[in-house]
């Protein structure tokens, strides 16, 4: 059965916690990608309501680290581990080796977003200790597939949501209104280009620029919970909590369909690189 | 007192390029081969190429590290094996690589030296430790290292440390940026970067609002350069210094090599009496078509970084041509032109042999000796005057204030 990953707008998941098995959140300072992030205390309570359902739960810990927050991240991991939340998803390979290096007994998701594309590499970190892998959302379902048949710890996979496109520590949005001395003191932005309008995020931490596009993967979702496919990713991020919940109720009780998924948003969705290849890939090497 | 000079490291798109790096005081070369680098779009290097480059480079005791570093698709897997053992009987020094795969297959089939790249954008003690247990040899920290963790990296591992000095920086952390995946279906980490983030966007924010200044939305960095940092840099022991840059031009790479050559050498020679030579700032600024600064170095991350004065494509103007050669019986140097220039231009010679000559144009000659006002067709091969001994490949450049 593929289980149905959500990460969400807020921390009120009562709308859709029955139409979910597992929640995924950011830690606040210490992941990107995530509008909404949460604290220790948010999390032990989540994790509360989340268990009492039977439910998992999920925290980022996806920076790239500084030196000065080895030991905070440390601190995290282990608060982590002794209230059993049931795994952290990180990028940089210094959470993978405090693990190891502390001994801190807390299952971990590699999720570099942009890397986990071949079955060789999930390999690779799963026997440093790596016990879950985020797919890339660059790459075909057929690639996906592949990943499937030659690896044996559990995937996630995107089916729903925007994806994220660009992760920066710079504060791209606030220094241009600065240089051109711009009043705005939103976090949240479009920018725009050829009527496309991509979500940016400029906060603490840096900027995140995510797809213009909704992928809906409704169908392929089918599919690949027909392959085993162990968990799909909803991401309801910059999507109406209500249109999202709707959705959400769709994929888990397996009775939509893209179109009607399509209907609910009333914005653009596309099927992302499920079926698009890209270009420049490598030469064909001729001996 | 004498101190022990860093690795000077220069890109090198082509074999032509290789040699001018050389030529102009790189100790080593990075190179792009026939594939698996993150420069699709450069002319990159056949087998036979990477062959004749390691066999020049050595002979004059360089070295020559090839890139290796895109992100695998399954597909590649297989491909990679024989790739790294081909690349092995070339003879190059080392490899540059960011997927652990391809660390794997080193290790398995070769003795290939390891270099993590910077797309793994490490920035800490920690990953730096399980780098090195992996049997990496040195690593290319992320961009957006401090100076007070490249020292903590440096005094707390074996590895051997490279930072960028110099070049185009990415707006994003290495590695996690597809804008060029979504917006021209080319792969960024795999050698088709469109470089999106220096195009223009119009920006609104969640209330619609347009949010535009007299420039639009981009972005677009400003380039780094660490010339002022230099002695910091040696000092902290960083074992190499990198260019960035293996499209840029001939031009281009003999002049910033040629800058950090000197002073490099001035530093290391005779640190007691080194001062920080602004003429090579300006050097360095006329030949590039961006701004510079040291970006995260010194833990600035602000406005200054940023970009926004739209492209201004001048990059090369200066460049007026090449020597091809000098006859010492009548002081007239033969030059390849290479863009505009006339009698009373004051013009600047360089190379690897010479202190920089400033000297102002009063003599030119067409190739059958006529005497000509102003040379402005591309490499029209002229004469001209210059009293003081000059040599091949030696590069002449526009004198700017």
């Amino acid at each position: 059965m593929t289980k149905i990953m959500v990460i969400p707008n807020s921390t009120h998941i009562e709308d859709f916690i029955h139409n979910a098995d597992a929640f995924l959140f950011g830690y606040a300072g210490m992941s990107m990608n995530f509008i909404h992030t949460v604290d220790i205390e948010e999390i032990k309570k989540l994790n509360t309501i989340i268990k009492s359902k039977g439910k998992q739960l999920f925290i980022a810990l996806n920076k790239n680290f500084h030196n000065p927050e080895l030991s905070k991240v440390k601190e995290i991991m282990q608060i982590l581990a002794e209230i059993k939340i049931d795994g952290i998803l990180y990028y940089d390979v210094a959470v993978l080796q405090m693990k190891r290096k502390y001994q801190i007994n807390i299952p971990l998701i590699w999720g570099a977003e942009h890397f986990t594309t071949n079955y060789a590499t999930i390999n690779y970190w799963h026997s440093f200790g790596a016990n879950m892998a985020y797919i890339s959302g660059e790459i075909t379902k057929k690639e996906i597939l592949e990943i499937k048949k030659n690896t044996t710890i559990p995937m996630i996979v995107p089916v729903f949501g925007h994806l994220p496109m660009f992760v920066s520590e710079r504060h791209e949005v606030k220094n241009y209104l600065t240089h051109f001395a711009i009043q705005d003191t939103s976090h949240f932005y479009y920018m725009e280009k050829e009527g496309k309008k991509y979500p940016v995020i400029d906060n603490a931490d840096g900027t995140f620029v995510y797809s213009h596009f909704i992928l809906n993967g409704y169908q392929e979702y089918l599919e690949f919970s027909k392959e085993n496919i162990d968990y799909a990713l909803c991401n309801g991020q910059w999507i109406d909590e209500d249109v999202f919940a709707s959705i959400l109720k769709m994929f888990y009780q397996k009775n939509g369909s893209d179109q009607e998924v399509d209907d609910l948003l009333g914005a653009p969705t596309d099927k992302g690189f499920l079926y698009k290849e890209t270009v420049y890939q490598v030469k064909n090497y001729e001996n | 007192m004498k101190i022990k000079k860093p690795e000077l490291l220069a890109p090198a798109g082509d074999l032509e390029k290789l040699k001018w790096a050389i030529a102009y005081g790189a100790d080593a070369v990075y190179i792009g081969g026939p594939s698996f680098g993150l420069r699709a779009n450069a002319k990159n290097f056949t087998f036979e190429e990477i062959e004749e480059g390691c066999q020049y480079a050595h002979a004059k005791g360089k070295r020559v590290h090839v890139t290796v570093n895109i992100v695998l698709h399954n597909q590649e897997i297989g491909a990679v094996k024989d790739y790294l053992i081909r690349l092995e009987k070339c003879g190059v020094d080392a490899i540059i690589v960011s997927d652990p795969t391809i660390i794997q297959m080193a290790q398995t089939y070769t003795q290939l030296e390891i270099h993590l790249s910077t797309q793994q954008s490490t920035l800490n003690i920690e990953a730096c430790h399980f780098w090195e247990e992996q049997g990496v040899k040195r690593i290319v920290l992320g961009r957006e290292a401090r100076k007070e963790e490249i020292k903590e990296i440096i005094e707390n591992t074996n590895l051997e440390v490279e930072c960028f000095i110099h070049g185009a920086m990415c707006a994003s952390m290495s590695g996690r940026c597809v804008l060029s995946n979504f917006l021209t279906a080319r792969d960024a980490n795999r050698g088709g970067c469109s470089q999106i983030c220096r195009w223009d966007f119009d920006l609104y924010n969640a209330q619609n609002k347009l949010l535009k200044g007299e420039q639009p939305f981009t972005f677009c960095s400003k380039d780094l350069s660490m010339l002022k940092y230099l002695p910091e840099m040696i000092d902290m022991g960083i074992v190499s210094f990198k260019i960035e840059g293996r499209m840029r031009s001939i031009y281009y790479i003999a002049t910033v090599v040629d800058v950090y050559r000197k002073a490099i050498d001035a530093y290391c020679n005779q640190k007691e009496t080194y001062a920080y030579n602004k003429a090579y700032e300006n050097i360095l600024r006329n030949c590039a078509n961006r701004d510079s600064v040291p970006q995260f170095f010194g833990g600035e991350n602000d406005e200054n970084c940023g970009y926004y004065n739209g492209r201004e494509e001048v990059s090369n103007q200066d460049f007026l041509g090449i020597v091809l050669s000098y006859d010492e019986k009548t002081k007239l140097a033969t030059i390849e032109q290479r863009n505009y220039f006339k009698v009373g231009d004051i013009i600047e010679i360089f190379g690897p042999e010479l202190h920089t000559i400033t000297y102002q144009i009063h003599e030119i000659y067409d190739k059958e000796g006529n005497p000509i006002s102003v040379v402005r067709h591309p490499q029209e091969i002229v004469k001209i005057k210059i009293p003081e001994r000059i040599y091949p490949n030696n590069l002449i450049r526009v004198k700017k204030d």
